[in-house]
């Protein structure tokens, strides 16, 4: 594409609307590009009118963004048509199991990462859910200990005491070791 | 957080209410995640099943092997 530059072309020699968007004084020169604008293929998209692009072009099941933003939020095992396996296990499931269906807002970088590690399933937020639950119950019982020590009336002994027992534990554990 | 809590810290932990006891307490949070071994978890069933914790337990009703396994 060819371009016309004008060196030392004097500011008062300029269009008066060219003059108007300078700083510069009447006498100054500046220099003038000319140089055709590159024509857009086509009107610029608007709200309406854009489409997917890239990678999204091809994909005619966002035709639709509502029902495939629909689908995708159903859980796996409720997507397959009536009488496909996956209805008839969800269904077997509903039977055995109460379900609750819950909705979580979290942030987006979250959702991302949590997705694209495949935790969020249905199935794998379950098993997250039951090993915190199983974590909890263990550490309820462990801490339970301490009340009943407590209602025992059985005095706390000091770190000292303690410390003389682990010692005393891991001489005899070094002393097995060495008769073997 | 992730921590490794020592024999001594985890048997006052387990026996008595204190500041070692809020270490269990931010676990059951799952504020802080413990994290043992074999020979850790190996010390502390030695240290626990010594003479002078068998009153402790018994007193206080506390199976040994059940605390154990919830460890």
């Amino acid at each position: 594409m060819n371009a016309i530059v004008i060196e030392h072309v004097k500011v008062s020699d300029l269009p008066e609307p060219w003059q108007a968007k300078l700083t510069a004084p009447q006498d100054a020169c500046v220099t003038v590009r000319i140089e055709e604008e590159v024509k857009l293929a086509s009107e610029p998209a608007t709200q309406e009118t854009e489409t997917a692009f890239g990678r999204w072009l091809d994909r005619a099941d966002m035709d639709d963004v509502e029902d495939y933003l629909r689908k995708l939020r159903t859980p796996r095992y409720m997507r397959a048509g009536p009488g496909a396996n996956g209805k008839r296990r969800f269904n077997q499931r509903r039977r055995e199991t109460i379900m609750t269906t819950i909705q979580i807002e979290i942030a987006d970088a979250t959702e991302q990462a949590a997705r694209a590690a495949g935790l969020l399933t249905p199935q794998a937020l379950e098993r997250l859910l039951n090993d915190a639950l199983k974590r909890q119950q263990a550490a309820d019982a462990l801490l339970s200990i301490a009340d009943r020590v407590e209602a025992a009336g059985i005095p706390p002994m000091s770190m000292e005491e303690i410390n003389t027992e682990v010692k005393a534990a891991r001489a005899e554990r070094k002393k097995r070791a060495g008769d073997h | 957080m992730r921590a490794i809590i020592d024999t001594n810290i985890l048997v006052a932990a387990l026996f008595w209410r204190g500041t070692p006891h809020r270490l269990l307490e931010q676990v059951r949070s799952g504020a802080l995640t413990p994290i043992s071994s074999p020979v850790l978890f190996a010390e502390l069933t030695e240290v626990i099943s010594r003479e002078k914790f068998d009153f402790i337990l018994a007193r206080s009703n506390t199976s040994r092997q059940g605390s154990l396994d919830e460890m």
